[in-house]
Parts: structure tokens; sequence; C-alpha cells
């Protein structure tokens, strides 16, 4: 909305010379809010953002990250325009004359659509992008296949490939190996999300979904939760991800009763 | 019953008994609803020999809606003009638009549009109210780890009756009260196309409403407000067929209402009211009900199946005898998406609208800006997909869902374009109105913009089914939604009651109801980022913290509904009386006295020549009244306005 | 700002009482609904020494015992009680001590839908005992020789006795007993409070628990709240605590 795009009206008086060039300092003050947005923001958001702890949370929290750094300008530009409005151009009481009408030209309109057009077109590539980077990987024999039963309130996990289940309340991944979660539900729905690793999935009877393969980078303890409602003790549904190193799985596994 | 009253004069001198004013009324509806209900449940109880509780409750309810219906008057026109084949007099038609009944008109079956918008308005007030009821019950709950206040099964089911009944509340808040009472006098009409069907759509929703409240004592729902198919088919106490109803009757309501408003505004236009010439409100009215009429059938349907799988044993969604639930979820989200434009575009409207009249300027690119709501509009039926992303169910077509969900920014930004616009430079009066549009448009950016993280499938990955959900839907339904509705309120206030609330009070309200909103839903995305789960009974100790912040702030929220009410009631008390055209609006209601006669227009209808948007326009050269969809030329400017 | 009027302010703070009042008599009024599942009856574990307890429960296959006062459908459900009157909805657990858990189980059995339920885990040694006899999986219990003269034993668990953790728990606790159920041929021949039920199968476990101050959940995970079959078995009793479902309690008493 620069000058050139304001209409002359036939009502008009010249402006003032006194008058400052609004547009100029409503775009200085949205270029400056914008900048330190954007450096705050990269500044905290390791502190924000819980540690990723897989390839796929990786790419999920970058993407959350991007789409921030673009996000702060867009907001900042309503934000601004409108506040600036509102301080600059107010009025006490009613009042008593109009300003002179405001019209859009149609290269405000065509570089408008323009501009949001190819923001909307880069998040799409991008978000296709990254998730079929992340979903492409296909399980190799050596992908670890961790079988998951939903039923009211609790998650089973079976291990198929070493013919045992967990014990309790805990799935144990070994580090740097690919998982893929193959999982169904005995009632209702339930919705299968580890935070940590970037993956989640519906849990839906009588169906099998599969999560994609995830390989855990990153050695701690984190949780697995329902995350689709699922009646009574739905907020309870929630029990451990311990990702280790190899030797400690193997171990764990001979624990549960099993053979690595 | 209803013989006294239908045919008595309009000029009785003396007053009428309290019976006769009480037959027909609501006080009918109800006693004969209750009664019919009854019986009708005593018989099928019987015939299924108490053995399935859901087919006497399915029974009861539907008995109760025809029954409050007949008790109230509905089916006497039916009857007198029906049966007699005779139209009614002109006489007759006033006396139901309720004529020379003064305060009891809004207790009856009242087809004038002003008393329907009323009761509209009164009626989204009271399920506001109680849906924050639902809300603070929740922040209660939330604000400390354990199940400490409710039971978890108590807290599930008001978690379900708040979501279900705010969203109820939300799609009738614009189009009901000011689409009702505004529109047709916006468009120069003296009633809706359709009056009786007018009123059948107000008194579907009043009926409506003590159907959710049964659920309470039925053993409530489990499912919060989206009623997911293989839990809501499960639960053995019927609590959850209150919920099916409550959606098929409002289904209803919501159909009627809308081809009544799609109709008059085809058809009854004013001279010289053009398509091009109509105002923004009109625009965002007509587009949300046209889009509702694609969204509700479906809803009615999904739960028309839970109900047979209920009672009848059928299996839609039970995968142990066939069936699937994630049919339910297709035919949910079908309707669920267009849903929440339904809700959000009349407030959009609304804020356009208000923004041209205190800015004292034409709307920036008022055509962009139809452009936008209508491409909103299609848009939106074609995404429903992006809430099935980690469903199972379909993955080849995540990428063409989240194609078209991250287009619908380029409208929503075009709109953004437009009201930016028309603030800059103008002579804003900051009204109460004015700072309720200010709150639509920041929460709408915030609203829309964390709606694309949920729309882009990274990071949906690590948010789908968490409070960022929660929160990115109340930011737009709630800070876009809602106050889009409050600022209509205080807007058309004066115009339909008469009276000027206070503004002081009026800016408490914001700026409490603004800094709460904004500090308990900010917490909360916090909250869905570090992964808490939605409908958390339980609230574990990793989430503890947001929770308490956003429980602190939502007291805010609360005090701005006291003071809301406050402010309401002194007004009616001892308000001073507002000016016909209290805030300068060119639109036509503000044409017309207050309090707006029985036939809106005293005398002839007008004759319309040009936009509500013309500040600091020169006054038109006469031309041609019967338009064409070209805005009237001006003398020196450019054709667009 | 225009000065207001102290009956302005008196207003204001009287809206906001007269909502939380409001706020107060829905929450106390949904409480006191009991289809909605409001929490009563706390079982506390006997005490038999400094670091050990028993807890006594029996599972029925209707509500009569313990829930008598209930109406339809409730009193049809199958339930856990205590002893032979208790709810059982709220257990209490000393904290540091082995829990010696016998239970009377008198409802038949019903096809296990997930597998992992049918065997014992978290219990001291991985076993639970049937009329004295130890068992680790249900696969077992045909071997398991009768002791009492005509008392059959359904190859299918009635119940399952699962003790699992809250979120971020800082004392894990996981146990799951399945209890066998009773052969559904079997005669009625005990009477409790006026009810006629089959000789009961006594199971008995142990379990440690943690430090007192924390809560855990018990629930049964074999659905067969209602005879329609699945999904349906798993709502009913299955959902509302008391029945099927409660909390457990570590605190010192």
């Amino acid at each position: 909305m620069s000058e050139a795009n304001i209409t002359a009206s036939t009502a008009s008086t010249a402006p003032a010379e006194q008058e400052p060039n609004h547009f100029r300092r409503v775009l200085i003050a949205w270029i400056v809010l914008s900048v330190v947005g954007i450096v705050l923001w990269i500044v905290l958001a390791p502190f924000i953002l819980p540690a990723a702890a897989s390839n796929l949370s990786s790419t999920d929290d970058l993407t959350f990250i991007v789409l921030t750094v673009l996000a702060i300008p867009v907001a900042l530009f309503v934000f601004v325009f409108l506040a600036y409005s509102l301080l600059f151009f107010r009025t006490r009481e009613r009042p008593t004359e109009d300003p002179p009408p405001l019209k859009p030209r149609p290269g405000l309109q065509i570089g408008w659509l323009g501009v949001t057009g190819v923001l909307c077109l880069f998040l799409f590539i991008w978000g296709m992008v990254a998730y079929y980077q992340e979903t492409a990987a296909a399980a190799t024999p050596n992908t670890l296949i961790v079988q998951v039963t939903g039923q009211q309130w609790m998650w089973t996990f079976n291990y198929p490939q070493y013919g045992v289940s967990s014990q309790s309340q805990v799935i144990e991944l070994p580090v740097n190996r690919p998982v893929q979660f193959v999982v169904t539900s005995e009632d209702v729905l339930h919705g299968f999300a580890i935070r940590a690793l970037g993956v989640r999935v519906d849990a839906n009877p009588g169906e099998i979904t599969t999560t994609p393969v995830v390989t855990p980078t990153q050695i701690g303890n984190y949780t697995v939760n329902c995350v689709e409602m699922c009646g009574l003790l739905h907020s309870y549904m929630w029990e451990a991800v311990n990702v280790v190193d190899s030797s400690s799985f193997n171990s764990w596994i001979i624990n549960q009763g099993g053979h690595p | 019953m209803s013989q006294e009253a239908t045919t008595e004069t309009t000029l009785q001198p003396q007053r009428r008994g309290l019976m006769q004013e009480l037959f027909p009324s609501v006080v009918s509806g109800i006693i004969v609803g209750v009664v019919g209900a009854v019986v009708v449940a005593l018989i099928v109880n019987a015939l299924t020999q108490g053995g399935n509780q859901d087919a006497t409750l399915s029974a009861a309810y539907t008995a109760w809606v025809f029954f409050f219906m007949v008790g109230i008057g509905a089916f006497n026109d039916v009857i007198k003009w029906g049966f007699g084949r005779r139209e009614p007099t002109h006489e007759e038609e006033q006396q139901l638009a309720g004529k020379g009944q003064g305060l009891w008109r809004y207790f009856r079956w009242t087809t004038d549009h002003k008393v329907v918008g009323l009761q509209y308005l009164i009626t989204t007030l009271l399920l506001f109210f109680v849906g924050s009821l639902g809300a603070f019950s929740i922040r209660l709950e939330q604000s400390m780890p354990g199940a400490r206040f409710f039971t978890p099964s108590t807290y599930n089911t008001i978690v379900g009756m708040h979501g279900i009944i705010m969203i109820v509340a939300a799609v009738i808040m614009v189009a009901g009260p000011f689409g009702n009472f505004v529109v047709p006098i916006m468009i120069g009409a003296r009633d809706m196309a359709f009056p009786r069907l007018n009123a059948l759509s107000y008194w579907l929703l009043f009926a409506d409403i003590p159907i959710i409240i049964t659920t309470l004592f039925l053993g409530g729902f489990q499912t919060g407000w989206t009623g997911y198919a293989p839990l809501q088919v499960a639960q053995l106490t019927p609590g959850a067929d209150a919920y099916c109803f409550f959606i098929i009757v409002f289904a209803i309501s919501t159909t009627v209402a809308a081809l009544n408003i799609i109709t008059t505004v085809m058809v009854l236009r004013t001279r010289g009211m053009t398509w091009g010439r109509l105002p923004v409100l009109v625009w965002g009215v007509v587009l949300s009900v046209l889009l509702s009429l694609t969204a509700f059938p479906t809803f009615m349907m999904s739960q028309i199946m839970v109900v047979m799988d209920r009672v009848f044993q059928t299996s839609f969604f039970e995968a142990a005898f066939g069936g699937n639930n994630w049919v339910y979820e297709h035919l949910f989200w079908f309707f669920g998406h267009p849903e929440v434009y339904v809700i959000v575009l009349p407030s959009l409207a609304v804020a356009a609208e208000v923004s041209a009249v205190f800015a004292r300027k034409g709307i920036f690119g008022r055509r962009m800006l139809v452009g936008s709501l209508v491409g909103i509009s299609l848009l939106s039926v074609i995404v429903w997909g992006h809430h099935l992303y980690f469903s199972g169910s379909n993955d080849p077509l995540d990428a063409p869902f989240m194609l078209d969900t991250e287009l619908i920014s380029i409208p929503t930004g075009v709109f953004f374009l437009a009201l930016v616009g028309t603030y800059w430079r103008g002579k804003i009066w900051v009204t109460v109105p004015v700072l309720f549009v200010v709150g639509v448009l920041v929460n709408f950016v915030i609203g829309g913009i964390t709606g694309i993280y949920l729309a882009d499938l990274p990071t949906d990955e690590i948010l789908h089914g968490g409070m960022f959900v929660t929160a990115h839907f109340h930011f737009t339904l709630v800070g876009a939604g809602v106050f889009g509705f409050f600022a209509g309120f205080y807007y058309w206030f004066p115009k339909m009651v008469g009276k000027r609330l206070n503004p002081f009070l009026g800016q408490l309200h914001f700026w409490l109801f603004e800094i709460g909103f904004l500090g308990t839903f900010i917490s909360l995305f916090y909250a869905g980022l570090i992964g808490e789960p939605r409908w958390q009974a339980n609230i574990a100790p990793p989430f503890a913290v947001p929770n308490t912040i956003a429980s602190l702030f939502a007291i805010l929220i609360a005090a701005s509904v006291f003071v809301a009410v406050y402010n309401v009631v002194i007004t009616f008390r001892r308000g001073e009386p507002a000016l016909a055209n209290e805030w300068g609006g060119k639109t036509l209601e503000w044409t017309v006295p207050t309090p707006v006669p029985l036939e809106n227009f005293p005398g002839e209808l007008p004759v319309v020549t040009s936009t509500p948007y013309d500040y600091g326009e020169p006054e038109p050269a006469p031309s041609d009244v019967e338009g064409s969809l070209e805005s009237p030329l001006l003398p020196h400017s450019q054709a667009e306005s | 700002m225009r000065q207001h009027s102290s009956g302005f302010v008196i207003g204001i703070v009287a809206a906001i009482i007269l909502g939380f009042g409001f706020l107060i008599l829905i929450w106390w009024g949904l409480g006191s609904i009991s289809d909605l599942g409001s929490e009563s009856g706390v079982i506390r574990a006997t005490k038999t020494g400094p670091n050990s307890a028993t807890l006594q429960l029996s599972t029925y296959p209707d509500a009569h015992v313990c829930h008598s006062d209930s109406g339809e459908p409730q009193i049809d459900w199958v339930s856990y009680c205590s002893g032979d009157n208790g709810l059982a909805t709220q257990l209490e657990l000393p904290p540091n001590s082995v829990i010696t858990v016998i239970i009377r189980q008198y409802d038949s059995g019903t096809t296990l839908v997930n597998n992992y339920f049918g065997q014992v885990r978290g219990t001291i040694g991985g076993v639970a005992s049937l009329d004295g006899q130890p068992y680790s999986n249900m696969s077992q219990v045909s071997q398991i020789a009768k002791t009492v003269k005509g008392h059959t034993f359904s190859s299918d668990p009635g119940h399952t006795f699962t003790i699992q953790s809250t979120p971020n728990s800082p004392y894990p606790i996981f146990v799951s007993v399945p209890l066998v159920g009773v052969s559904d041929d079997a005669p009625n021949n005990v009477t409790i409070n006026g009810n006629q039920y089959p000789t009961p199968n006594i199971i008995e476990f142990q379990f440690k628990t943690g430090p007192a101050g924390l809560t855990y959940l018990w629930h049964c995970y074999v659905p067969c709240g209602n005879d329609r079959g699945q999904p349906y078995g798993f709502s009913g009793p299955m959902w509302t605590l008391g029945y099927m479902a409660g909390m457990v309690h570590v605190t010192n008493y």
C-alpha cells in the first residue's frame, strides 16, 4: 500500500507539509520488529522445543523453526499496521468528516496474491519434501519391529523377532537402529504417539497401521502416550520409552524371556 | 387450546387472562412435550420389555421434540389455513408476528424476524454461559496434576458438553441473532421469505437444549465433542444418545434456517439492492449458511448411524462385525471442517462491516474481500482429510489435502489485506465494537498461522492430538468467532434493544477477555508443543506449569463474563436510550427508527442507489436505479469500490 | 475515566462471587450424580507386620453383593468387591511392603482378546497360586490338580487384576495376574449375602510397594462387560470406577 496506490479523491486536500510519511514509518517498524523477532526466536528455540531424539523429530523440529521464522513477519505485518493505524489515525470523538477513500490498485492485489502464493507454495513443497524424506525409508531385515496393541487403557508391546513381550509398561529400543511400530487396537480408537521420536499413528480396531521407519539417535527416557480420546482413563495411558545402547537392549531382551 | 389466542382481534381492550397468555406459548409446549415424551417412553419400554434403554430414550427424545411443537402451536397454522384451504389474512399474519402481544411474543411461536433474532440472541448468550461453566470446570481440574475435583468420567462428560454446547452456540451466534434481526432490514425487506420456518428453526433449537442436559443424568458421554464411533457406540449407559439427538435436531434447525436465509437474500432484496451493492455482512451470512447446507446433512447422518448402531445393533462402525471406524471419521470431518468456517465467516463479515463504519472509510477492496470469503468457502469443503493424516486411512491423500489446506491461507491473506487497508489512513473512532474487531484480527492471525503448523505434515507429526490443536481452534473459533460476535453485539445492541451499553464496562470486558484469552491459550500452545495430549482428566507432572498458568489467566476470562452480564443487566434497567443511527452507519438498518416498527420500513420500501461503503465519495450522479452488477460509476475516480 | 459509584464496584464484585457460586454448585451437583462415576469406598490392606499386608478381594458375576442399592443396568454388572461387602473403588496399601493379594474369583471365564494378559507379570517369583498351586500362564491351568471335589477350572480367565502406574511415576509398579475362571457348568453352592455363586477359585500372589504418597490404577483387562460381545464387552463395568477399575494409593496408616 504505497502512496502510489492511493487514488486521488475529488474531495481531498493535498497532504500538509508537516505530515509524516506514514507508510515509510510503518514499514521500518515492521522490518525492525521482524528482524528482532526472528533473532529472538532462533536464539530461544532450543530452549522452547523439547530435545529431538530421532532422525524424524529433528526434521520436524527444523520445520517448526522454519515455519515460525516465516510466521513472524507475516503476523507482525498485521499487528504493526493495525497498531500504527490505531495510534496515529484515531479520533477522540465521533468524526465529523470522512477521510479520503482508499482503493487498491490491481498491482497491489496481484502482487499480494503473488507473494502469498509463493509463500504457500514454499510451505507446501517444504512440507512434502520433508515428509517424504521421513517416510520413504522402507523396512529392512535390520529394522526392529515392535507390535503395539492398544487396549483400554494400556499399550502392550511385542517384539516378534525375539519372541518376547515387554513385561511391564516399557518399550526398550536400541539407539541408532531403525524401528517400525505396527499398531492395532482391541477395542476403540487410540492414538499411539511418541513425541520425542516424532511418530504417531492411530490404533484402529480390526486394522493394522504402521508408523514410518524411525531411527532413535539419542539415548534417554521418553514417553509414549495416547492422543485419541478413548474413555475413562485415557489420560493415564502413558508408558515409558527407553532408548539404550545395543548391549543394554540385548540384556533387556534376555530379561524379558527372549533370545536376541 | 389454540383457538382463543389466534381468533382474538387486535383491538383487544381488556387484559387477557393468564391461561390465555400461557396457551399457546413455550409453557404449553413444555408441558405437552414432557407428557408426550413420558407416554411414548413408557410405551416403547413396555414393547422392548425394558431391555433396550437406547430405544426408549431415542423414542422419548423424538416424542419430546414433536409434542413440544404441537404444544407451542406450530401446527395451528397448518390446521387452520392448510385444511381450511385459504391464505391467512394480513391481520392474522401480523398477529402471528406478535402484534399487540407485548413481551409475551418472545415466549411464543412468533414469526417476526426481529423477535426471532432476539430469541436467538438470548439463547446464544445462555448457551455461552453454560458452556463457560464447563470451560471453567475444565480449567479448574487441569490447574493441578491428579484427578482432584472430578472423577475422570465426570471430567470427560464435562469436556464433551463444553465442546458440543459451544460449537452449537458458535454456529448460531452471528447468523441467529444478527442474520435474523439485521439482514432482512439490511436488504430492504419486511421480513424473511419463510417467517413460520424462522420460528420453527428457533424453537427446534430451544427444544434441543434440554436433550443435552439430560445426558448428565444418564451416565454422560465419554467421547468429547467429536463423538468418535467405536467409543460412542460401545457405551452401555444411554447418555451417548443424548449427544446424538442433540446434533440430529440441531442439524434440522440449521438446515431450515439456512434455506430461509438464502431464499430471503435471493428473492427479497429491495429495488436497487443488486448483488454488487449487498453489505458484506449479508455475504458472510449467506456463504456461511450455504456451507452449512453441505456440512450438516453429513453430521446428521453420522449421528443417525451411531444411533442405529446403538439401538438396532447395526455395525456401521464396529470392526468386529464388518464395520470400520474410518467411515465415521470421514463423515464427521467432511462436516467438521466446513463447520468451522460456518462459524468464522459471519464473524469476519461483521469485522469488515464494523471496520468500515468506524474508520469512516469504504472497505479497502470490497469486491476483493467478498471474493476472499467466497474462496475460503469453496476451499473449505475439500480439506477435511487434514484431520486424518495419522488415522491410517488413505495415506496417499495426505499430500493433496495438505495442498488444499495451505491454499486457504491465500484468500485469508486477502481478507487481512482488506481490513488492514480499511483502517489505514482512516479516521478511526475507537469504540467497543472496534476493540473487538482488533481482537478478531490479532487472534485470527495467530489462529490462522498456527493452523499452518497443523496443516504441514512434518509439524503435525509432533502436534496432532495434542493441546496445540486445542489452542489453535480456540484462537480461531473463540478469538476470531466469538470476538466477532461481541463486535456485532455491541454494534447492533442499540438498534435491537434501543439502549446504549456502558462503554467503560465494554472496554473492561474486552481487555479482561483478550488478556485472559491470550494468556490461557498461549500457555496451552506451549503445553501442546512439549507433548501434552488432549482430553487430560489427569494432568501429568511435566505439563503442570503451563496448565496452572492457563488456569490463572482463565480467571480473567471468567471476570470478563461477569462484567458483560452486569453491563447488560444495568443497561436494561436504566440505560440511556440510543440514537436511531447510533454509530453513523450507512446500511439500511440505521435508516429505520428504534424500536424498529413491525414491518421494518414505515411507508414504502427504500430504493438503493449505491453501496453502503461510499464514505468520502461525492454524491453519485442520478443513475438508473436498476443498476447492473457493477457499482455505480463515479464522475472522476476509478471503477472499483 | 469517569467516577463510578460504589454500586458499580459492588455490582461487579457480586457478579464475580455469584458466578463462582454457580461453579461450586455445578461441581457439587455433578459430583453427587452417581451415574457419572463418583468415587466412594476405600479399602485398606490389613497390615500383618511392619513391612507386609494382606489385601482380600472378590470378583462376582453381578453387583448384588457390594452394589446392592444400584438399579439397572449396574446391578447386573460384574464387580470387584472387598471380601464380602466393601466397595473396591480405592485401595490403600502401606509403603515399602510386601502385599499379599488373595482374590476369591466367582465368575466364569471369557476368551482373551489380547494374549498378553494371559501371563502373570510383576509378582514376586513371577507366579500366582491357584488353590495353592503355582502357575505363571493361563496355559498351565489345565495341569493344576483340583483339591476340592468337583471343582473345575475354566481355561479362560474370568478377570485380570492389573495394577499400572500413573504418568511419570517415580516408582513404577506393574502387576498383572489373570484370574482363572470358574467352569461354566459349576453348580451354585455358595451363598453370600443371600446370593448364590459357584465355589470360588482362590488366587494368591505377592508384589512390593514403594514409597508413600504415590497413586496407581487398577483395572481388569478381560472385557466381559456385556454379552453383546466385542467391542461392547469393554464398556459398562469396565468403564466405571468401583466395578472393574479404580485407584490404588500407597500411604502410611
